[in-house]
């Protein structure tokens, strides 16, 4: 028996959860079909809009944005407006405001100010829409400050001394725009997660959620902040799943100075929180998300999409809706496929547009000339899909890393395109409904 | 002025037992290798242990040397080279059946042990081999891990005094009439250039031997010749897998812990350092692989590599005959009128001890030295008896039974240094690597004891950073250990450390980006570039280094 939804969107990453929570707070029926976690998961957990223009750091993502309208009118950012900077900037920037209004103040951000957060690896990196726990660890606003590093005993993803002693070079050596006094590395320990052996940021989140962990976490660090006077207090993105935000809070007023968290490596914490918040807020107006099922193929007549078979690992299903959203993502989600020979887009055989340079460049660490990152599908400026016959289909919107003609790893665009082009793909697929 | 009796040129598999044989025989010894041990051809083949068995119709002095050298390799080297038993198969309607009886006719010439299988014993034994198979036959081929066979044979050496200098460049001759005294050395490391004396060279340095000879303006024919080999991500066959026919390009599969190597190719290469990969020699690779056994399209491809053999071409007076792929001995002294010099080249990995044994006699004959070989039964460190158990040391020191077993598997014997490590300092139990279940004990291990500079000379001597993910989510936790454990490194350092091993990890899997391995790739350049930030901070931080 086929389900009949107003809209169905494939992907649940952020791009697929923004379209969707627009769509149903229209009050319309929606599904989220999804294969996996979502690739968000997988993110930082930080919204970068902009990081990199021409290989310079961006200091104000709005008048980088506006640049790249006019420089790059295939960019999804200058879709957005369809050509116009002021409409892409407005898009911009409501979306962001939908965004934050979801995370009930649990996020921070503007978008016309980028701020330099720090890594594991102990180096530097903007980004523009943080989790509140990041909030303090700006390092433009930290010029000359002190800071303690405190690493987790068995964890060993993170390394306080290397952390340290890195971002101080890092940060003296490259960062012109400040400067860092010392970074004092300590170590502390989680007591119920056992001694000298590995344990995971998961493991440590999830104990910091509990009341007992945590007041044994922060007794530490205010023995710690009593050897030392430091500006700030650095920690790896283990500050908890459900009360992260009160932790946070908790650990600011008891230690009397700002406290944050870096940027990790997948899967970080940060990450799986931001998946959470977009899950929970399509749940909350209705959303269904149907985990655990690949949309094996379209059904179109006519240039009009009737229905979606499925596959799960049961059973097969078909899924039927009057206008369906694509936020199934690029390569890693496997929204998109290149099998040696051909790129191929698996559900709508979309073509995936790219250039006739070299996949890869030479070296690996090449800013910008990674020719794979630009492959996609490319939307007209409704965010509709154009198809092999050069139509495009009319009930049929995309959103997301799907998208061609951009390179969010050296721009460092990745979830703002997800959140911008999810946002105004919901919007257009609500008001053809 | 610091004197040798001999000085050895590349860390290689030869130059590391020229230097293990001599120092057994009672000689005081330096081992000079420009990059790390074995960086060069030692450390760019697919790692068979040849039973002769491929070379049994085509070149029988090889065959020959292969199936001894095997058998003591085995026993010497038990902790780097397994016999893993191969099969040489022919494919029906492809692979000439006639020579079929000439492979016979050639074991029983060569003593290269073998026995015929049906088809079905065959497909008993490997189950994802190709079922049309014509004829079989089973030989006792095996696998070696040559970057712990050498760094094995290395340390041995070193155990007994001998100097072992790795980023260390021979970069003049130091010539007395005709007589080679010594060599100057650039240690790339700190930067400094000095001056090393010995009464005899030895030029081991594979295909780079012309390199060398040419600073004593000596000629020396060689052929550098290309091999290719991918990486799959599947063992697929608990033997090595050989086609049976004359021995052609793709025609061998061999099984290495998780993975599995297809192998290989022959170009005539002008330039010893340039091995490049092309896409086509790739596709020729699986495309062979495939008629081994069809799942091998299935398999994600890990990497791609290549490396140069030297082939020793004909000398003067030797036009015509058909040249031999084993190896030369070059008395300079007889051949060019230059004492205090000889060049081991050509030969194969299955063959190094043999080829060191013949230096080494040539080099005792001339500085008058009554010492035998004693390699042929000096096991290495770690292939001694030992009764470590995995469980038991699991169990005791509270480790994933599988980080215990791997280690045992890598280290034999010599895991107890590192479980001894551990003991001593509970951090170090904690896993760098959870693909290939490496601890940072035993990345320390590599720092302290085996001459591990960088992340790629510790993932050599480890495996970690070899598995799936190809480094990107342990590359961090090895710098840590290469922070917190190297004595000279600043922390600039270990951040052009990080750059340079992901570039040097890009080298293999560049070539292979596609499905899967596209999106393990696409994964690992975000955790380099949009959390660590290294595609816009390499540039300022290799700059600064300078």
């Amino acid at each position: 028996m086929d389900i009949h939804y107003d809209a169905i969107i494939i992907g649940a990453g952020m791009a697929g959860l923004t379209a969707a929570r627009k769509i149903a707070e229209a009050g319309k029926k929606v599904a989220v079909l999804s294969r996996g976690l979502g690739t968000t998961n997988m993110s930082t957990g930080a919204i970068d809009l902009l990081g990199y223009a021409q290989n310079k750091l961006v200091l104000n993502p709005e008048d980088e944005i506006r640049n790249l309208i006019r420089t790059s009118p295939k960019h999804p950012y200058a879709i957005l407006g369809n050509g116009d900077d002021k409409k892409a900037l407005e898009i911009v920037k409501d979306s962001i405001k939908d965004f934050l209004k979801i995370t009930n103040m649990a996020y921070v951000g503007d978008t016309a100010q980028n701020i330099v957060l720090s890594n594991y690896f102990g180096t530097y990196r903007p980004s523009c829409i943080i989790p509140l726990t990041m909030r303090h660890g700006n390092l433009l606003e930290l010029t000359d400050a002190k800071l303690m590093a405190v690493g987790v005993r068995g964890y060993a993803e993170f390394n306080a001394k290397f952390f340290a002693k890195s971002l101080h070079y890092v940060v003296n050596s490259f960062l012109r725009q400040t400067t860092t006094n010392e970074v004092v590395p300590k170590e502390i320990t989680i007591p119920s997660l056992g001694k000298d052996k590995d344990i995971t940021s998961i493991e440590i989140a999830e104990a910091l959620d509990t009341e007992e962990a945590f007041s044994r976490f922060l007794e530490q660090l205010k023995e710690l902040i009593t050897e030392v006077d430091v500006d700030a207090v650095v920690v790896p993105a283990i500050l908890g799943y459900k009360n992260w935000v009160k932790n946070h809070t908790i650990l600011e007023k008891e230690l009397g100075v700002p406290v944050f968290e870096c940027l990790s490596l997948p899967p970080s914490v940060p990450g799986q929180r931001l998946q959470q918040i977009l899950e929970n807020a399509a749940n909350d107006i209705g959303v269904e998300i149907h985990r655990g099922l690949q949309v094996l193929s379209a059904h179109i007549e006519n240039n009009e999409c009737k229905t979606l078979e499925t596959v799960s690992d049961i059973y097969r299903q078909t899924f039927k809706a009057d206008v369906y959203v694509l936020a199934s993502g690029s390569f890693i989600a496997e929204g998109l496929y290149f099998d040696g020979n051909k790129f191929y887009e698996p559900v709508f055989n979309l073509p995936v547009h790219r250039d006739n340079r070299n996949n890869f460049s030479e070296r690996r660490l090449e800013s910008g000339n990674h020719r794979i990152a630009f492959a996609g599908i490319q939307v007209n400026q409704a965010m509709k899909p154009i198809a092999q016959n050069g139509d495009v289909l009319t009930n049929l919107f995309a959103a997301g890393s799907i998208l061609a003609n951009y390179d969010y790893i050296s721009e460092k665009s990745g979830l703002g395109v997800a959140l911008t082009t999810g946002y105004l793909a919901g919007v257009n697929a609500n008001n053809s409904l | 002025m610091e004197r040798f009796d001999a000085i050895i040129i590349g860390g290689g598999a030869t130059g590391a037992e020229v230097t293990r044989d001599l120092t057994l025989r009672g000689l005081k010894t330096v081992l000079l290798e420009r990059h790390d041990l074995s960086s060069g051809t030692s450390g760019r083949l697919h790692g068979l242990l040849h039973s002769g068995g491929r070379y049994v119709v085509k070149d029988k002095e090889s065959a020959r040397e292969c199936a001894e050298e095997s058998k003591i390799l085995l026993e010497i080297a038990s902790n780097s080279a397994h016999l893993t038993g191969g099969l040489f198969v022919g494919i029906s309607g492809i692979d000439d059946p006639e020579f079929r009886d000439l492979f016979l006719q050639g074991c029983r010439e060569c003593n290269v042990e073998t026995k015929e299988l049906s088809p079905k014993e065959a497909l008993q034994m490997e189950p994802y081999l190709n079922e049309d198979i014509e004829s079989a036959f089973y030989v006792n081929d095996g696998s070696v891990y040559p970057f712990r066979l050498i760094v094995s044979t290395a340390l041995q050496a070193a155990q007994l005094g001998a100097s072992i200098r790795t980023y260390s460049e021979v970069i003049a001759l130091h010539k007395d009439d005709a007589t080679v005294t010594g060599v100057r050395v650039k240690d790339h490391r700190k930067g400094k250039i000095y001056d090393l004396y010995a009464d005899c060279v030895i030029n081991a340095t594979g295909v780079w031997a012309g390199e060398i000879a040419k600073l004593a303006n000596i000629h020396i024919p060689i052929t550098p010749s290309k091999g290719v080999m991918v990486v799959i991500d599947r063992r697929l066959f608990t033997r090595v897998v050989n086609r049976l026919r004359f021995p052609a390009n793709g025609d061998i599969i061999v099984p290495h812990i998780s993975t599995a190597i297809i192998g290989t190719t022959s170009v005539s290469m002008e330039d010893p350092d340039q091995f490049p990969v092309t896409a086509e020699e790739v596709d020729e690779m699986i495309r062979e692989g495939a008629v081994l056994s069809p799942f091998v399209e299935e398999a994600r491809m890990v990497r791609a590599y290549a490396g140069n053999r030297p082939l020793f071409g004909a000398e003067p007076g030797e036009e015509g005959r058909e040249i031999s792929r084993t190896f030369r001995v070059l008395d300079h002294e007889t051949r060019d009128g230059v004492t205090g010099l000889i060049t081991i080249t050509g030969g194969k990995l299955t063959t190094y001890r043999l080829m060191a044994e013949k230096t080494a006699d040539l080099v005792a004959e001339k500085l008058c030295i009554h010492a035998d070989c004693v390699t042929h039964k000096t096991k290495l460190p770690g292939a001694e008896e030992h009764d470590l158990n995995f469980v038991e040391v699991a169990k005791k020191l509270k480790i994933p039974w599988l980080l215990a077993d791997r280690t045992i598997g890598r280290w034999e014997a010599e895991a107890k240094t590192i479980f001894t490590s551990m003991e001593k300092n509970p951090l170090t139990r904690l896993t760098a690597c959870s693909c290939e279940y490496v601890s940072n004990a035993e990345v320390k291990y590599t720092i302290d004891k085996l001459w591990a500079y960088t992340l790629e000379d510790i993932c050599k001597r480890t495996q970690a950073g070899f598995g799936i993910c190809q480094g990107g989510l342990c590359t961090l936790k090895l710098a840590y250990q290469l922070f917190e454990y190297s004595k000279d490194n600043e922390i600039a350092d270990i951040q052009k450390a990080i750059i340079d091993f992901i570039e040097e990890r890009w080298k293999g899997t560049k070539f292979v980006l596609w499905m899967n391995q596209l999106r393990q790739e696409l994964l690992n350049q975000s955790v380099f570039s949009c959390v660590g930030n290294y595609d816009q901070l390499h540039e300022k931080i290799l700059k600064s280094r300078k």
